[in-house]
């Protein structure tokens, strides 16, 4: 599973993908992209409709796209979730995805959460954007507090998946 | 064999006009040449041509503004006539004047027209004398340094100042109260030099909500005018033309006829040689005003095209080859309504600043009644070295409601990657009541705002989940033992996904 931020316009969007499950903001999603060509031109299929889409990507980690006349830069980040079973102490830790100042902090260590679930409020280019939580778990720490300012990749949170013995 | 296969034409432009030009001298079989600057070394109208003469860098300062290297290209190529489109050199008299004194056809009017209708004010001054009404002012251009006190006591605001050599919207500016003015004739002033090389500016009363009626005639040059009927162009920004229609809607027939008339009558006083339009201005209480003649091919002219049932250019060269205007009253047809809207690189999230790129995705709309001028190609760069029209669509249907429902579905189809357009605006403009409804004036897109996201949240949503999806299957595609995704045909999207590196 991979979380990413995409930024289409001015609008943020937490887009998890596992396999072809893709949910946004926590709502799964259904989306099937088949490429026309080897040009970027591809078939969007929802359930209620299909439309062509033209994605380029545009530098690192940015795209441009073209949908029903209209334009789009997007800009896309991956949040580094290393799953690694060997070192389950950095698992589930979320970071910065951009420079950024924290403008409120909603959990407690020790708090349970759900996936979806608002963490951290971070405001960027004058833009909030909540982040949220990628799986139901435990929160094991903060590492900020509101006002802060914050570089891309610090340390918001670090999550403990929701433990099956508790459960 | 042609009768004309020993016409060569020279095609002194770039873009979908060289293009379009070319396509029918193809048809006539004239031989055609065109000319190319550096930038434009593998543009289509470069490539279609029969042969293409290099003419200078891609400023066109050096290439398509150069008189003596389009001339030089047209003498080496052994051409017999020039033709020079739009924009560039087709209303500049020293061109017209140098391809005649090379003994070649200047396709247009005759030099001396272009110099007269190129003198804003002068062209008013023959539009009186033919009886034409013109906008109350003087015939002289504003002194140099400041206004004095008489002539600024006695200017109605608001007014406009605009450029004596002007034309294409370019070197106007609004002055609403005394206190702008001096600001405004500068900036005029200033823009006038830079575009036209000549500074000197006049007044012009504004007319409030004026709706912008031209009227396309052509003439043999001894005094044989046909009127080609009229178009509306009054949806304007920028006071540049973004989409036009023929025949006008709502225009009471004898305001019709009376546009008509008066184009008729300032085309016959000048002996017109070729194609021209003469443009008015329609206030709110049906008073017309003469504002200036077009002695060119104008980019809206296919919407006159379709509803005449006409080719424009074909006259012209036709003319340009044996001196004789064939076309007659009895071959126009006008039939239905057509309309134009302009596609042209711009950003609408920078305030529709000209945008550049590569177009890397390209789908031209097609089927019943559409047709597309466009110079595009795969690949095609966009560059800021010239202006930023990338095609044009032109529709016609049986009726105006038809048409405007035939340009929406046209629009949609209509698919451009790798620069930003202004196809979603141009579609917001003709789904609005007021344009549905043939009801607008020249003001009309300063107060048109469209709606931020007029088609709901899922197309961004759509698009996160997309481009996402994409993202992580690089992911897959880097690790040691990728995962079959069956959306994705992974083969495919490793040549996609090489493609566009670099």
């Amino acid at each position: 599973m991979t979380l990413y931020y995409v930024r289409v316009k001015e609008h943020e969007y937490q887009v998890d993908v596992a396999g072809e499950q893709v949910s946004v903001n926590g709502k799964p999603v259904r989306i099937h992209l088949t490429p026309i060509n080897q040009n970027g031109h591809f078939l969007l299929k929802t359930d209620t409709d299909q439309k062509e889409v033209h994605i380029q990507a545009n530098g690192e980690n940015a795209f441009m796209a073209t949908i029903a006349s209209r334009y789009f830069n997007i800009q896309v980040e991956q949040y580094q979730r290393r799953q690694s079973k060997k070192n389950p102490a950095v698992q589930g830790e979320l970071t910065a995805p951009m420079p950024a100042k924290v403008i409120d902090v909603l959990v407690r260590p020790g708090e349970v959460v759900s996936a979806g679930q608002p963490l951290i409020l971070l405001e960027s280019m004058k833009m909030q954007m909540e982040v949220k939580s990628p799986a139901n778990g435990m929160i094991e720490a903060v590492f900020v507090q509101a006002a802060a300012q914050v570089e891309k990749g610090a340390r918001l949170v670090s999550i403990q998946n929701e433990n099956p013995r508790i459960s | 064999m042609s009768p004309y296969s020993g016409f060569k034409v020279l095609v002194a432009n770039r873009g979908e006009i060289a293009l379009r030009i070319l396509r029918t001298c193809r048809e006539l079989g004239m031989p055609s040449v065109a000319v190319y600057s550096d930038a434009d070394e593998h543009s289509l109208h470069a490539r279609y041509a029969d042969e293409a003469v290099r003419i200078g860098p891609a400023d066109s300062a050096g290439s398509y503004l150069n008189i003596s290297a389009v001339i030089d290209a047209a003498m080496k190529s052994g051409a017999r006539a020039v033709h020079p489109g739009y924009g560039f050199l087709s209303e500049n008299p020293e061109f017209a004047w140098a391809v005649e004194a090379a003994g070649m056809v200047f396709i247009g009017p005759r030099p001396e027209t272009v110099a007269l209708t190129g003198d804003k004010l002068a062209a008013r001054r023959v539009a009186r004398e033919a009886g034409l009404p013109v906008l109350p002012g003087p015939d002289e251009p504003l002194n140099d340094g400041p206004i004095d006190s008489q002539l600024s006591s006695q200017v109605v605001f608001p007014v406009l100042i605009k450029a004596v050599a002007g034309g294409g919207g370019r070197g106007i500016r609004l002055a609403n109260d005394a206190e702008e003015l001096e600001m405004m004739i500068e900036a005029a002033r200033k823009e006038a030099l830079a575009a036209f090389g000549n500074d000197a500016v006049y007044f012009e009363p504004l007319v409030q909500g004026a709706r912008h009626i031209e009227v396309q005639v052509i003439g043999d040059g001894e005094g044989r005018i046909l009127c080609l009927g009229e178009r509306e162009c009054s949806i304007q920004r920028r006071r540049q033309k973004l989409i036009e229609e023929a025949p006008a809607p709502r225009l009471p027939e004898t305001l019709r006829r009376a546009f008509h008339a008066h184009a008729v009558r300032l085309a016959e006083q000048l002996h017109y040689r070729s194609l021209g339009t003469v443009e008015f201005l329609l206030d709110q209480n049906g008073a017309m005003y003469f504002i200036e003649v077009n002695p060119r091919i104008q980019v809206e002219h296919p919407v006159t095209e379709m509803v005449m049932g006409v080719n424009l250019v074909r006259e012209q060269l036709l003319l340009a080859a044996s001196g004789k205007l064939y076309l007659t009253e009895r071959d126009l047809n006008p039939r239905g309504a057509a309309i134009e809207a302009r596609v042209l690189a711009e950003d609408a999230s920078l305030g529709f600043l000209p945008a550049t790129g590569e177009i890397a995705h390209l789908l031209l709309p097609a089927g019943p009644g559409i047709r597309v001028d466009s110079g595009l190609y795969l690949g095609m760069p966009v560059s800021a070295d010239y202006d930023s029209l990338l095609a044009k669509v032109i529709v016609w249907d049986e009726s105006r409601n038809r048409a405007v429902a035939r340009m929406k579905r046209a629009l949609e189809e209509f698919q451009i990657g790798g620069v930003p357009t202004d196809l979603d605006f141009l579609h917001q403009i003709v789904s609005s009541r007021s344009f549905r409804t043939g009801r607008t004036d020249t003001t009309y897109l300063d107060h048109f705002s469209p709606a931020e996201n007029p088609t709901g949240d899922t197309m961004e949503t759509d698009l996160a989940a997309a481009v996402a999806l994409l993202a992580s299957q690089e992911m897959v595609r880097n690790e040691p033992s990728p995962k079959k995704v069956e959306s994705m045909d992974s083969w495919k999207y490793a040549a996609w996904r090489g493609q566009m590196r670099g």
